[in-house]
Formats: C-alpha cells, sequence, structure tokens
C-alpha cells in the first residue's frame, strides 16, 4: 500500500511537469468555466424574466441555482469527463509498457497489486486536480448566490464516483495497450459504449432493456447530481470500480506472461 | 503472436462499439433498417475473432495465471466487487436514498408518505411515455421517488408505441400518461405532480366501490341511440360500479346507490320517481343530469328552486372551433371551463353534439355554491324552438352549458347499517347534453375525462388531502451584469491561462 | 563481433587473478540465484528452453549468448518480471513468482535501456527508488537519505545530482541505473548489457566496478561482448535458441582453441614446398616476408615458431586470436550440427 502512494505520487508529479498535462488540465478548466457562465448567464435571463412575468411576490426570487447552475454544470462535466479522461489515464500503463520502466518497477520489491492501486490513486489525483477548479466556481456560486451546499456536495461525490469509474475504464484499456494514442483512443470508445450503450437497445426486447438499463451510468450520476444520495448507486458505482482494477490486475499478469 | 492481447482487446472493443453502434442505429432508424443490423454482425464477427485470438490468453487467466504466480489479490477484488453490485441491486430495489437537499425535492410529503405506508394493496405505477415526450424524465424520477417510499408500489416503464398489446393489456389507451393500477382498476393521471399521483394511487386502491346508477325507462336507452357502453367501461375503470336503474319499480332510491345519472331521458319522469330523486338528493345523494334541448325531463322546477335554470332552446355556435371540428352544425367546440375540481387542469377540449343553455339563476339559492364549469364559444346562439316561427335567433354570445352545485344537507337520522360515507352535501351536476357520455362521444377528446371528472366528484373519490405547499422558493443572484462579465474573465479566461502558464513553464524548462 | 586482443606470446591468455568459485562445490546457502526448468514460449516460437543454473555468493557470472538467443527472456523471467511456462526461479531462497515482492528485495536490476523520468533530478530519481524499495520506511526519512547519498557517492554522480536525468549523457545515465539497483545494498545483481553505449574509459570503470562489487554479491550479467566476459567473469553461460550450449570458466572454455591467424615472418630463404603448405605460407611481397594463408592452432603455430627459429628467421608480426572463447561462441552458435 505504501508503495502505491510512491506510485500514486510520481504520477501526479508526472502530470504537473509535462506541458502536456497542464494543456489537459487548462483545456479541462476551460470547458467547465465556459459552463459555469453560460449556465449563470441562463440564470439571470430565468430570473429576470420570471420576475417581469410577475408571478413572483417582491423579495421573492424563483429559480434555484442548484437546479438552473449547479446540477447542470456537474452533469455536463460528467459528460465531458468522458472526453477528458482518456488523456489523464492513456500515459499510465501503455507508456510505461512502452518504455520499459514496467519492467523496471517490476523489478522493485512491489506487488502488482501495488502497481496497479498506485496508477489508480495516481489517476484519482489527477482527476482531484481537474475538479479542483470547482472550489473556484463554488466560491463564485457562493458569493453571488445561496446554493443549498448538502445537494452540491453530493453531486461533486457523484461526480468523483464517475471520474474514478472512468479512470478505472482507462487504466484496464491502458494495461492492454503498448501506444498510448492507441490507449487514448480505445478508452474514448470504450467509455462512449459504456455511457450510450445501456440505453442504445431502445429497440431491443424489455429484458435485454432492463439487464442493460441497471448498468446504465449516467442515470445514476444524475441521482447524485440531484442532491439524492442513493447508497445503491454508491455500491454500484464502487463494485464496478474494484471489478475493473481486478481485471487491469489480472491484465498485468497477462502481460507479464506475454511479455 | 507476442502480444495476443495487444491484438485481440481491441478487437474485442471495436465488437462491443459496432454492437451498440448498430443498436443505436437501429433504435433511431426503426427495427428493419438494414445497415443496422449489417453493423451489428460486424460486431459480433469481430468479438468472436477477438475471443478467438485471445482464447490463450483466456486459458493463461483462468488456469494457469494462479499456478505460475503469486495469487495476488485480483479475486479478492472481483469478489467484493460483485458483493457491492449484488448490495447495490439489493438497495436498487429496497431503496436506500438520502434527500440530502434542503428543500427536499426529491423525496415525498409526510402526507404522501403517510398515505403510501397506510397501503393495503400492491399498486403499480407505470409510465407509458414515448421515448420522445418531454415529460418522460420526470415521470421516470417521480417513479423512482414513490417506489422508494413504500414497498407497496411497484413502478414500470414502457413504450405504448412498441409494446402495443401490453399498453393493452394494463388498460393504457393513448401514449404519454402515467398510470396508476390496482387490481383491474386502472386511472390515468396527466399532470405528474404528487397531489394528483397520490389522490389517485388513493382511489384505486380504495376496495370500497361505489354503485353509480344509470336511470331508465324513459328513453335513456332506446333503440336508435347511441348506447353507454364506453360510459360503462370508464365507470369500472374508475372503481365505480355501474348500474342501470328503473326507478318506477322501486318508491325510493336503493341506499347503496350513492350517484344517479340520468341521462338525456326522451319522456318526462313520472311525479313518483321525481319525488324519490329530490328525497334522495335531500339525504345527500348526487345526482347527475344531461338534458337533450327541447325534452322536458320532469325534474326543472326542482332544479329552479335550486338556482339552476335549463333553457331548452337548442344552440347553433358558429364559433371557429365548433366550427373545425367538422363533426355537423349541430356539434359545439368547449375550451372554455370555470374554476371548479372537475375542469382544473382539464387539458383538452370537449365536443357536444345538440346543446342547450343550463345557467344559474342571477340570484344565488342561499346555501347552494354553484359554478358553470363549462361555456361555449362566444358566437353561440339559441335557436327558437322547432314549431315556433315567430322568434328569431338570440344574440351571439358565450353561453354557459354546464353547472355543478353543492349544498349542504340536513343531518340524517340514523338508519340501520352503516352510516353513509358521504358528508352531508348534495351534489349536482347539470349538462346540457347527453351525447358527450355516450359511446358515439365519449372518445372524442376531452369528453371521457370530463364524464370522468363529474363521477369523481360526484362520488367523492378525489380525496381532499392537505398538501404543504410545495418549496418553491428560489435563490437570489446577487450580481450584475458587470459582476457576470468579471465571473466570465476570471473562470473563463484566467484560470485557464493559469494553466497555459503553467503548461508554458514546464515545456520551457524541457528546452 | 569484437577486436581480438594482443598479448606477447601464447598460451598465456588473459586470467583473472582472483581465485573463481569452484563449480559445483560450495555450501548450498550461498546459491543466491537459482533458476530450474525453466521453459518459455511465445506461441510455436519456443523462447528458453528447460534453463537451469545457478549464481553463488562471490560469483560473476556472464550470460553470452547471439541476438534472440534467449538473453532477454532469461533475464525477465529471473527478476519476476515475466512468467515462465514451467520452471521456478529462487533469489535468496524465495520464490520470485510467488513471493515476488520479498524475493526481488534482495535484488537489484539493471536494464539495457534505462528508462528515466526525464523531468526528475537525479537526487529525485533515486528518492522515488528509495520509496519504491521501501528503504527508511518509505517516507524518505533519514536512512533513505543516507542510502541515496552513499549510492551518489559510490558511483561519482553528487557533481550531478541536481541535473534532471533528460540531461544526462549514456554514461551518466547507465550509472543512475546502476546507483538505483545498488539502493538497497541487493545482494543479488542482475545486469543487463552493462557497458552497451559507453565509450572504452567508462567501460573500464565500469567493468572495475562491476568486479568490486561482486565479491560479496552474486552478479549475472549478460553480455555479447566477449573480452568483457574474459575479463570480468568468473563462468560464462552461452546461450543459444533458449539453451545452454556450454558453461564453465571463460579460460577453460577458450584454452583448447587458441589460435594463431596473423604472422609475418622474414626467412634467410625460401621455405620448402612441404612447409609452405603445412603453415599456409603466402609470400608478403617485400623480398623474404611471408604471410600466414589460413589460422594456425597451438600445436601448428609452436611448431612455425620451431620452424622459424631453425632457420634464423625472424618474427615481424605475431597476432594471437587471444579470445578462444570467440571461436567456441563461434562454433556453439553458429551451427547448429554442432550441438
Amino acid at each position: 500500500m505504501r508503495q502505491a502512494w510512491v506510485i500514486a505520487k510520481r504520477e501526479v508529479r508526472g502530470l504537473v511537469s509535462s506541458p502536456g498535462g497542464w494543456l489537459v488540465l487548462g483545456t479541462f478548466w476551460f470547458v467547465a468555466g465556459l459552463l459555469l457562465v453560460s449556465l449563470l448567464f441562463r440564470f439571470r435571463d430565468g430570473t429576470i424574466a420570471l420576475a417581469q412575468s410577475g408571478q413572483l411576490r417582491t423579495g421573492e426570487s424563483g429559480l434555484h441555482v442548484n437546479d438552473w447552475v449547479i446540477r447542470p454544470l456537474l452533469y455536463n462535466l460528467g459528460t465531458v469527463l468522458v472526453l477528458f479522461v482518456p488523456l489523464l489515464t492513456m500515459r499510465s500503463f501503455a507508456e510505461e509498457r512502452r518504455s520499459g520502466n514496467l519492467e523496471l518497477l517490476l523489478s522493485q520489491p512491489v506487488r502488482g497489486a501495488d502497481l496497479v492501486l498506485g496508477k489508480f490513486f495516481g489517476s484519482m489525483l489527477g482527476l482531484a486536480l481537474c475538479l479542483s477548479v470547482l472550489v473556484v466556481h463554488f466560491a463564485v456560486l457562493a458569493a453571488v448566490t445561496r446554493p443549498d451546499w448538502g445537494a452540491t456536495w453530493v453531486g461533486l461525490g457523484g461526480l468523483l464516483l464517475l471520474g474514478l469509474l472512468f479512470n478505472a475504464v482507462g487504466l484496464w484499456v491502458s494495461v492492454l495497450t503498448r501506444s498510448q494514442i492507441e490507449a487514448g483512443v480505445l478508452s474514448l470508445g470504450a467509455l462512449l459504449l459504456l455511457v450510450i450503450g445501456p440505453g442504445a437497445n431502445a429497440e431491443g426486447p424489455n429484458w435485454t432493456q432492463s439487464i442493460l438499463g441497471s448498468f446504465a451510468i449516467l442515470p445514476r450520476f444524475e441521482d447524485f447530481t440531484r442532491g439524492l444520495l442513493d447508497l445503491g448507486h454508491v455500491a454500484f458505482f464502487g463494485g464496478v470500480i474494484l471489478i475493473l482494477l481486478a481485471a487491469a490486475l489480472r491484465s498485468v499478469d497477462l502481460v507479464r506472461w506475454q511479455g | 503472436m507476442k502480444s495476443d492481447s495487444a491484438k485481440s482487446s481491441p478487437l474485442l472493443l471495436l465488437g462491443l462499439f459496432l454492437l451498440a453502434a448498430g443498436g443505436l442505429l437501429s433504435g433511431v432508424s426503426g427495427p428493419r433498417a438494414y445497415l443496422p443490423r449489417l453493423i451489428m454482425l460486424a460486431g459480433v464477427a469481430s468479438l468472436l475473432w477477438g475471443a478467438f485470438n485471445s482464447a490463450a490468453s483466456i486459458r493463461f487467466l483462468l488456469f494457469r495465471a494462479r499456478a505460475v504466480a503469486e495469487p495476488g489479490p485480483s479475486l479478492n477484488w472481483l469478489l467484493g466487487g460483485a458483493v457491492l453490485l449484488v448490495l447495490a441491486a439489493g438497495l436498487g430495489i429496497r431503496g436506500a436514498r438520502i434527500d440530502v437537499t434542503s428543500r427536499g425535492v426529491n423525496s415525498l410529503s409526510a402526507t404522501s408518505k403517510g398515505v403510501l405506508k397506510e397501503l393495503s394493496r400492491d399498486v403499480e405505477l407505470i409510465a407509458a411515455y414515448r421515448d420522445n415526450a418531454m415529460e418522460r424524465d420526470q415521470a421516470t424520477e417521480v417513479l423512482a421517488v414513490y417506489s422508494a417510499a413504500s414497498r407497496r408500489v411497484k413502478t414500470r416503464s414502457l413504450e405504448p408505441d412498441r409494446e402495443p398489446e401490453e399498453a393493452r393489456r394494463l388498460g393504457i389507451n393513448r401514449p404519454n400518461v402515467l398510470v396508476v393500477r390496482c387490481g383491474e382498476v386502472v386511472e390515468e393521471v396527466t399532470e405528474i405532480d404528487e397531489e394528483t399521483i397520490t389522490q389517485t394511487i388513493l382511489r384505486v386502491q380504495d376496495p370500497n366501490r361505489p354503485v353509480v346508477a344509470v336511470l331508465d325507462g324513459h328513453g335513456e336507452t332506446s333503440d336508435g341511440r347511441s348506447t353507454l357502453a364506453s360510459l360503462r367501461g370508464l365507470l369500472a375503470r374508475s372503481g365505480l360500479v355501474f348500474r342501470l336503474l328503473r326507478l318506477g319499480d322501486f318508491v325510493e332510491v336503493p341506499r347503496e346507490i350513492r350517484t344517479l345519472i340520468v341521462l338525456g331521458p326522451t319522456s318526462p319522469l313520472l311525479p313518483g320517481e321525481i319525488e324519490a330523486i329530490e328525497r334522495f338528493i335531500n339525504r345527500g345523494g348526487r345526482l347527475a343530469l344531461f338534458v337533450e334541448p327541447e325534452t322536458t325531463t320532469g325534474l326543472e322546477p326542482m332544479l329552479a328552486r335550486q338556482g339552476i335554470l335549463i333553457d331548452g332552446r337548442r344552440i347553433l355556435d358558429e364559433s371557429p372551433l365548433s366550427r373545425s371540428l367538422g363533426l355537423g352544425p349541430e356539434s359545439v367546440g368547449i375550451n372554455r371551463w370555470g374554476e371548479h375540481p372537475i375542469t382544473s387542469g382539464l387539458g383538452v377540449g370537449l365536443v357536444l353534439s345538440g346543446a342547450t343553455r343550463v345557467g344559474l339563476a342571477p340570484q344565488p339559492v342561499f346555501g347552494t355554491s354553484g359554478t358553470d364549469i363549462i361555456r361555449s364559444g362566444n358566437d353561440a346562439r339559441l335557436l327558437p324552438r322547432s314549431g315556433d316561427t315567430a322568434s328569431v335567433p338570440s344574440a351571439p354570445a358565450a353561453l354557459p352549458l354546464g353547472i355543478a352545485l353543492e349544498w349542504e344537507t340536513p343531518p340524517q337520522e340514523a338508519e340501520a347499517g352503516p352510516a353513509p360515507r358521504e358528508k352531508g352535501y348534495a351534489r349536482l351536476v347539470v349538462i346540457g347534453d347527453s351525447d358527450l357520455a355516450r359511446d358515439s362521444h365519449l372518445d372524442l377528446y376531452g369528453n371521457r375525462e370530463f364524464i370522468g371528472r363529474i363521477c369523481g366528484w360526484l362520488t367523492e373519490r378525489t380525496y381532499l388531502l392537505r398538501f404543504p405547499p410545495v418549496d418553491r422558493s428560489g435563490t437570489p443572484l446577487r450580481v450584475g451584469l458587470a459582476g457576470l462579465q468579471a465571473i466570465f474573465y476570471g473562470v473563463e479566461i484566467l484560470v485557464p491561462l493559469l494553466a497555459f502558464g503553467l503548461a508554458f513553464r514546464s515545456w520551457a524548462r524541457r528546452r | 563481433m569484437s577486436e581480438p586482443e594482443t598479448t606477447a606470446g601464447l598460451g598465456l591468455p588473459a586470467r583473472d587473478s582472483r581465485a573463481a568459485a569452484d563449480d559445483g562445490r560450495g555450501n548450498d546457502s550461498d546459491v543466491l540465484i537459482r533458476a530450474s526448468g525453466l521453459q518459455k514460449s511465445y506461441g510455436p516460437i519456443s523462447a528458453v528452453r528447460d534453463l537451469s543454473f545457478e549464481v553463488k555468493k562471490g560469483e560473476i557470472v556472464g550470460l553470452l549468448g547471439p541476438n534472440g538467443a534467449g538473453k532477454s527472456t532469461t533475464l525477465r523471467m529471473l527478476i519476476g518480471f515475466q512468467y515462465p511456462d514451467e520452471g521456478t526461479v529462487v533469489l535468496d531462497g524465495r520464490d520470485v513468482y510467488r513471493d515476488g515482492a520479498r524475493a526481488r528485495r534482495t535484488l537489484g536490476y539493471l536494464p539495457e535501456t534505462l528508462p528515466l523520468y526525464v523531468e526528475m533530478t537525479v537526487r529525485e530519481y533515486l528518492d522515488h527508488f528509495a520509496a519504491l524499495k521501501g528503504i527508511g520506511g518509505g517516507r524518505g526519512g533519514g536512512k533513505s537519505r543516507a542510502a541515496v547519498d552513499r549510492v551518489l557517492g559510490e558511483l561519482d554522480l553528487t557533481a550531478v545530482e541536481n541535473r534532471a536525468c533528460g540531461n544526462l549523457s549514456r554514461g551518466y545515465r547507465q550509472r543512475v541505473g546502476l546507483a538505483q539497483a545498488l539502493l538497497a545494498e541487493p545482494s543479488i545483481l542482475i545486469l543487463d548489457e552493462p557497458t552497451a553505449g559507453l565509450d572504452p574509459n567508462q567501460i573500464q570503470d565500469f567493468r572495475r566496478l562491476i568486479r568490486d562489487l561482486g565479491r560479496e554479491r552474486a552478479i549475472l550479467l549478460s553480455t555479447h561482448i566477449l573480452p568483457e566476459a574474459l575479463e570480468i567473469c568468473d563462468r560464462v553461460l552461452i546461450l543459444n535458441r533458449g539453451r545452454i550450449v556450454a558453461s564453465g570458466r571463460p579460460d577453460s572454455l577458450g584454452d583448447e582453441d587458441q589460435i594463431l591467424h596473423l604472422a609475418r615472418i622474414r626467412l634467410p630463404e625460401p621455405p620448402d614446398p612441404e612447409a609452405r603448405q603445412r603453415f599456409g605460407l603466402t609470400d608478403a611481397g617485400h623480398g623474404q616476408t611471408y604471410r600466414l594463408a589460413h589460422d594456425l592452432d597451438r600445436e601448428r603455430a609452436r611448431e612455425l615458431l620451431r620452424y622459424v627459429a631453425e632457420r634464423s628467421g625472424e618474427v615481424l608480426e605475431w597476432h594471437v586470436g587471444a579470445s578462444g572463447l570467440e571461436a567456441s561462441f563461434r562454433r556453439l552458435t553458429l551451427g547448429e550440427e554442432v550441438v
């Protein structure tokens, strides 16, 4: 476990000391800012329109910032993560395999599990860095309006869980390939599959819909953004992440077998 | 051969991707399209080829890996993950949801919770929405809230166009409704809000099924008139018992009858019948009277005493709405209603055929509260009675066509048996047309719902629960345009620039 | 192939003065690396076939073989990075596949091309590996700092400790790699082509360093530079097509195959045809000088010397293929029929 954190620290170092890492972060921050500002303008227009329609008593504002800004912001960032997580995770294993670092790492007194966990924690910290911009956003919102913090934190937690699940997918795909580009493209494909797949068989029979539907990820994530803490959803995300990590670890074994 | 997995894993992913893409396409282009099937076929082929390629890898992972290498925790992780998934499925059924919003937007009010806790029978909520319906997501969310609140409430969604057989079996006749079902009783909910849904649940699961009698014997069901099969079905599905009543045989309206419908008699009622009906009303009975123009029922004097005036002349409605219906000169289209539980939130207009004016007396009778619930368009005129050549049609106006009235009745002496459920109110609905409740017109536009609501109001199947007002409070936005622009510069330019600056710095360092 | 060494005389192969550990004897606990029955194939291609050997404490063993002989696969299996199809590797008494993390605690490994994290300084890089190896509890405390200082000093890296790894020369990189391998004071060192790409001075330094390190460690190094094996190895294993085709002390492998392959002699009078044919002498142009047409074995070379001495001739040039090892290497690895 200690080794896992050493590897995770090294992952974060690799991210913040490379120009590419900061480019990805900056782009994510830009997209997030774009979303926040457009939602704030929409919120303002809606509030003004409602006030002008005269349906409100004085001193009351009928629109809630959680409904109009925070919930769509978090939900949209969740879908944006589909594009950004592959950029964050594609390096992790593929690059190490290509450069021969995997060999060096595994000649250290490090277990395969430490390696996988380390990479996962590293990607988690990277994700946290990505989402750290939300602290700025929330500070802005706290200054200009009065958010419902309970719902906001639960939504943010949901976004983190979603990102972690995406990370686990990206890691696994990254184990299986030797080039970062291949890893990136394949994880993007896998994530798209994961996100649109369960809803894609609208024409299918009922039982496949209900089975696939229970694996739908975005509806569960949406519950978090609504300020609904469903322990079943938390267990679902945790279970899928664990299974993906187990698959990644098994795949590292496979790599060690195949050379 | 050096790396099986590197070759086969893209194949597997590609296969899955093609399958999903094909599924998506066929969802868009319909099940008969040719290309999506081809794509899905390619996906299956790719999956099979990938699996074939990685057969050695799979063998290794399944059998050899543990024999060769240190066990590692992957199996434990896998088991842990599986346990969590089972737990998630269990919690999904059981519902372990914590609403953390301060406004409680994701939970039911205490009133609904209390109602659901008392449920004694299973109630099924079915969202029958088309995939592209606007309210679909809202309905799904509401359903999730209800199913989490009580184990008695089962929910399901179905697409009525895709599963027409199933929809018909469940008693769903049109798309984009929320249906509440309990046993054979089915009710549609058109407005997705907590109050309506909870009231409907209460209604459908009530085992007491009031008897609604339709008076017969005065041409109501004579040959040549449209039959009442649809009305019978409508009542049954609203949890009411339909019965035809020939009052002439009785001295009194039977006790178990709470609601009486008089549906367009062509000949006047007998005086004994009229007296029986008056007694029935005075002890808190409910009466719906549908009158046809140019006929006399004999109930008019009694109604006049309560302040309801039936004109009797036929109406010719020249308003664009009625003409656009294209259902003949006698039809009257209605899309204006008064404030009343029967009509509130009624979405679709009504169609009457051969109507007459039913209005309130200018001076209301003391103790009664009446509402004219439906009105014609502005261009309706009353035609002279047939045979009357001296008169001319009246000036065009919006004419009242239906009245709902209620008043308190004196308390009744206790009878043997259970006391009547109704409170001491008499309720009366008079509509200036009877065709809208018959098979010919019941399924046109909003007629079915309108009749259903009349029966619901009369039988008091609208439960008058008190709901706390929904917290619609919003949050203020304490910033002007300039402030928003400052935010724009901050989060959209400054923050990303910071990151790009750091990117440049590390790039420069590497040089 | 490497340049042959020039020596003053025959029968004096370059020998390590140090006493090499005797084959097959010695106490069993001295065995630090034991590979038994290693098998590995990639699909139909079998890379390593039934490979078994041991390396004892204080022994430097060279793994020789042409490209594709299975050297890298063997080393990767030894460090536990790659799983074999069959067989086990025991490092200092611990199975490297079943108890990998602990087995590798006694191991220092230098890969052939060292992947470096380019943005880290040398010290940061070593700190990172000290933490991975769990030195000083992995928290970068005093113990880990001391270990890093020690290897920086041992490998003369103190001058560059704050340079980014990406800006190091090949020699320094290799030293950083070795420093990384030595951090935890391992009892086993496995080095993959340790001198590849170094300049001659660096090679000499490196060889001396390895010899020093080998005193109380077990060192296995792969190389295809035969003189290197001769110079620093106590024992060599020659690997071909995934099999050990020869093993033993490098000089013993070479002894019987010493050859004279270039000589220029001057004789007062032309040699008789019999001698000409016997030694393969050809005219070298200038008057009475002659040259060898083909290589001579040890015995023939002695005869030639005697022949020249009897006829009061002069030896102008005398090149001995000092690496008899090279000849056996060629013989063992080129023709399948020899095996």
